[in-house]
């Protein structure tokens, strides 16, 4: 079903509106919506002075109230500061992630040069 | 043709804006005087109001607080270069943040930012330009 503008619209309203709900700010955001799916890219942060950090289970309930929205049959998220994915949850902070593996590669590689964990850790990704 | 104003103290912003925005087919009215924003909106049926933060005669929080006032469902997409603007330290933002921006009308977009990044915020508050586009 192909959404008319109006339709649109309301959904990037709906979006917003929970991204501020969840004190997400929203200048580092980017959102598109296609067809019945949602596009989230960008860093996913609170506003500045928001005393809880964000936390995986919160990102987790916001991404199932996007979910839930009338009209919507997909979300993807991809942010440069969270890993994980809207279906299958799993949200972690990129540094996290980078710290996790950096310690998984010290304990198998005992022994080996440093500077290995170095390049690692600046490359979460790889 | 949906209507935009904009707002901002630098005059090479607005330009800026306009002719972005006026070649991707958006009627734009600009101002650097805060005071002329109520005229401009009882004047044209505006569809957008983008506004600069920090500006010498009158803060974007308290244009942003008069719009809202006249039209309560009009969206405003604040442009500034400083994120910290929107601190949770500051009671104001606070409560414009809670009561405000909780219907999703209102955006936001940094500066520096490439022009691409700000049709999107653009038609992500209103839509294509036309009524019928897309």
């Amino acid at each position: 079903m192909k959404l008319t503008p109006a339709q649109r619209n309301e959904i990037f309203r709906k979006v917003r509106a929970i991204l501020v709900r969840y004190w997400i700010d929203l200048g580092f955001i980017s959102i598109h919506v296609s067809e019945q799916t949602i596009y989230i890219r960008g860093s996913l942060k609170r506003l500045a002075g928001v005393p809880e950090q964000l936390s995986g289970a919160v990102v987790e309930a916001m991404f199932a109230e996007i979910k839930g929205l009338r009209g919507i049959n997909h979300v993807q998220a991809q942010f440069d500061n969270w890993s994980g994915s809207v279906s299958a949850g799993g949200w972690n902070p990129r540094d996290a992630v980078a710290v996790s593996n950096w310690e998984r590669m010290r304990m198998a590689s005992a022994g080996k040069p440093s500077t290995f964990e170095a390049e690692e850790v600046s490359d979460p990704q790889s | 043709m949906r209507k935009i104003l904009s707002v901002d103290d630098d005059d090479a912003i607005l330009r800026c804006f306009q002719r972005a925005l006026d070649g991707r087919g958006y009627k734009v009215f600009v101002t650097t005087d805060p005071a002329e924003v109520s005229k401009i909106l009882e004047e044209n049926e505006l569809d957008l109001v983008m506004l600069d933060i920090h500006m010498p005669k009158k803060n974007g929080f308290e244009i942003f607080q008069e719009l809202k006032r006249q039209q309560k469902k009009l969206p405003v997409l604040f442009v500034t270069a400083y994120p910290k603007s929107f601190s949770m330290e500051d009671q104001k933002v606070l409560e414009l943040w809670q009561n405000e921006f909780a219907d999703g009308n209102t955006d936001v977009l940094y500066k520096p930012f490439k022009l691409e990044r700000l049709f999107e915020k653009v038609e992500g508050l209103i839509g294509p330009p036309s009524e019928h586009g897309e």
